[in-house]
């Protein structure tokens, strides 16, 4: 049994997972932009 | 079969290291952030620390300036970048010998795609991942003189402590990394660290005599200091293997739950794999346990006010103490015990599941060894930004010839005056300037790095005097004086047009960048002989040693081949 349940719920967590990236990756709107950054500034702090 | 398994093992920190690096595929030269290969870079006194800056590149720059001589600075950057990722896996496998299939794959990937190297590589510090990822190599062959005694295992040691030495941190590191593998009490067992010591001697020596302040701006302290993330402080950062100074290196995902889920693999792989990478590596275990909880307590301390004051002090008064300003990088040698202990903790978990049958510990195996991957799933994207190539403009090579045909002794200046651009060629994010590397003549910029609001002073006091005259007086009135002869333009600098060009005399012009004669220019003062002579004798006498290193490896092989 478990040699049947295991392997098949990983294959639905890997295929969640990757769908849910693919997906979120594509309607995700980049988080900075570069053109935005201090032109000056060798960095920017962490936080 | 065992070959076989070891040729496919060693693919996928290959391959993570393919996927963190895919940009390099497109032509060009890397310009982004610290990360600079120009197609061919002058061994200059600047290259061996004698430019009046603080040696923080050196003997890096001396290196790749030879190694430019024979190979395109383009190509020699993919296969250094290529280099630095894939032999970190490739060390942690041969650490981690012992261990199952699964685990060897899941502590390999680890020591590969991890916060720490995304974020140092998204920073463009390919050679403090490289002093990385030679750590597992030291260890090993360290660890195997003291107890067999090889000749060759301690020419290893001192060869790979070689690689690490190539900037002064990793140094540092290919120190106490020869210390903690190679320490005991039979007196040979410490020559391989005397020698790692003189291999020190490139950066020591010019940052007594190559003429920069050897002390650095305590400002540096809090804007380097370690960063914080989703995890609400420093220290949990540190944790999580993260936490650098840096906010335009830090991958997105660390914003979300995975920097709390980071530190939950750390504690999970700790408590679950300690036992077992106890008995599996009886001897190593204990002396990577230390070295690394050492690197992790020096880089905590960095992130308590104290701990800030104390090195605020040192920074201001002690020589080559803003060596340690940048604590977060000192996490290096405990992310190589997490790599182990992970796989070490997966391991136990294959083990207990090996009664289920192959498929259930093939399949929750494919889960395990892909977390790395998943607790960072856009480290590509962070580096990729980074390592993307780009086109030179021919102005910049024309620029170098016309600077290199010119009087030999007179020097450069690159304006507006700043220490980082954004050119629009670029990658989008600041870099050094490229023209540093590019001609065979001092190039001066300024020093003063711009953190956010706050400015960190450089260590030239010759940069910080033209930025100083620069900043009361025309360029044609005030650097004849320091010798410089040239002035470059960046075209495409918002403040290019504020330059005050009047009084010097144009000999080439682009859309990129102006080149300016300076009419009357001095020679530029050059090291005194001693200084340059007793740099170059330091750099010659590293330079036996790791030759003589390689020769005793290689004849030490051969010995051992012939007799078995």
């Amino acid at each position: 049994m478990v040699r049947v349940l295991v392997p098949a719920l990983v294959g639905v967590v890997l295929a969640v997972v990757i769908a849910f990236l693919m997906v979120y990756l594509q309607n995700k709107a980049p988080s900075a932009n570069p053109a935005n950054a201090p032109i000056l500034a060798y960095g920017t702090p962490a936080t | 079969m065992a070959r076989a398994r070891g040729v496919l093992l060693g693919l996928w920190p290959l391959a993570l290291s393919l996927v963190l690096l895919a940009p390099l595929r497109h032509p060009g030269h890397l310009l982004s952030r610290d990360l600079v290969f120009v197609p061919h870079e002058p061994l200059t006194d600047a290259a061996l620390g004698l430019g009046g800056a603080a040696p923080r590149s050196v003997p890096l720059d001396a290196v790749v300036a030879l190694l430019t001589s024979v190979a395109d600075g383009g190509v020699l950057g993919r296969g250094l970048l290529l280099a630095s990722l894939s032999l970190a896996g490739w060390g942690v496998l041969r650490l981690t010998d012992g261990l199952g299939t699964t685990a060897r794959l899941a502590a390999s990937g680890f020591a590969v795609w991890n916060p720490f190297v995304i974020e140092r590589m998204a920073l463009g510090q390919w050679a403090l991942v490289l002093g990385y990822a030679a750590l597992p190599w030291i260890l090993h062959a360290a660890a195997t003189h003291r107890r067999t005694g090889s000749v060759r295992a301690g020419a290893l040691a001192v060869l790979w402590s070689a690689v690490a030495s190539l900037t002064p941190t990793g140094g540092v590191f290919a120190l106490a990394t020869t210390v903690a593998g190679g320490a005991s009490r039979r007196p040979r067992s410490w020559w391989p660290l005397g020698v790692v010591a003189l291999e020190q001697l490139p950066w020591i020596v010019p940052s007594l005599v190559g003429g920069a302040t050897r002390t650095s701006d305590p400002t540096g302290v809090a804007v380097f200091a370690p960063g914080s993330d989703a995890s609400g402080h420093p220290a949990l950062a540190l944790l999580g293997l993260g936490g650098i100074w840096d906010g335009l290196s830090v991958p997105d995902s660390r914003h979300t739950f995975l920097a709390v889920a980071a530190i939950a693999v750390v504690a999970i792989s700790a408590i679950l794999g300690v036992r077992r990478w106890a008995v599996l590596a009886p001897d190593l275990a204990l002396r990577l346990a230390a070295l690394g909880v050492t690197g992790l307590l020096a880089a905590l301390v960095l992130t308590t006010g104290p701990g800030q004051d104390a090195l605020r002090h040192l920074v201001a008064d002690v020589p080559g103490a803003g060596l340690g300003r940048d604590g977060q990088k000192l996490l290096a040698p405990f992310v190589l015990l997490v790599a182990c202990l992970f796989g070490a903790a997966v391991d136990v978990v294959a083990r207990r599941l090996a009664r289920h049958g192959v498929e259930v510990v093939a399949s929750v195996g494919l889960l395990l060894v892909l977390v790395p991957v998943g607790l960072v799933p856009d480290g590509a994207g962070t580096v990729w930004r980074t390592v993307r190539p780009v086109r030179f403009p021919d102005a910049l090579t024309s620029a170098a010839t016309k600077i290199d045909g010119g009087p030999p002794d007179r020097a450069v200046v690159t304006l507006p005056w700043r220490a980082y651009r954004n050119v629009r060629w670029g990658t989008g994010y600041p870099s050094s300037d490229p023209l540093v590397r590019m001609v065979d003549r001092p190039v001066f910029t300024s020093g003063d790095l711009v953190v956010g609001d706050r400015t960190v002073r450089g260590e030239s006091e010759t940069a910080a005097s033209i930025g100083s005259a620069l900043a009361h007086g025309r360029p044609a009135d005030v650097l004849p004086a320091y010798g410089i002869g040239w002035v470059v333009v960046y075209a495409d600098d918002p403040a290019a047009g504020q330059v005050d060009v009047t009084g010097l005399r144009r000999v080439l012009a682009s859309p990129e960048l102006t080149v300016y004669a300076v009419p009357g220019a001095q020679a530029a003062p050059e090291p005194e002989s001693w200084r340059r002579l007793t740099v170059i004798a330091a750099d010659l006498l590293a330079l036996f040693v790791v030759l003589g290193a390689a020769v005793t490896a290689m004849l030490e092989s051969r010995h051992s081949s012939k007799e078995s």
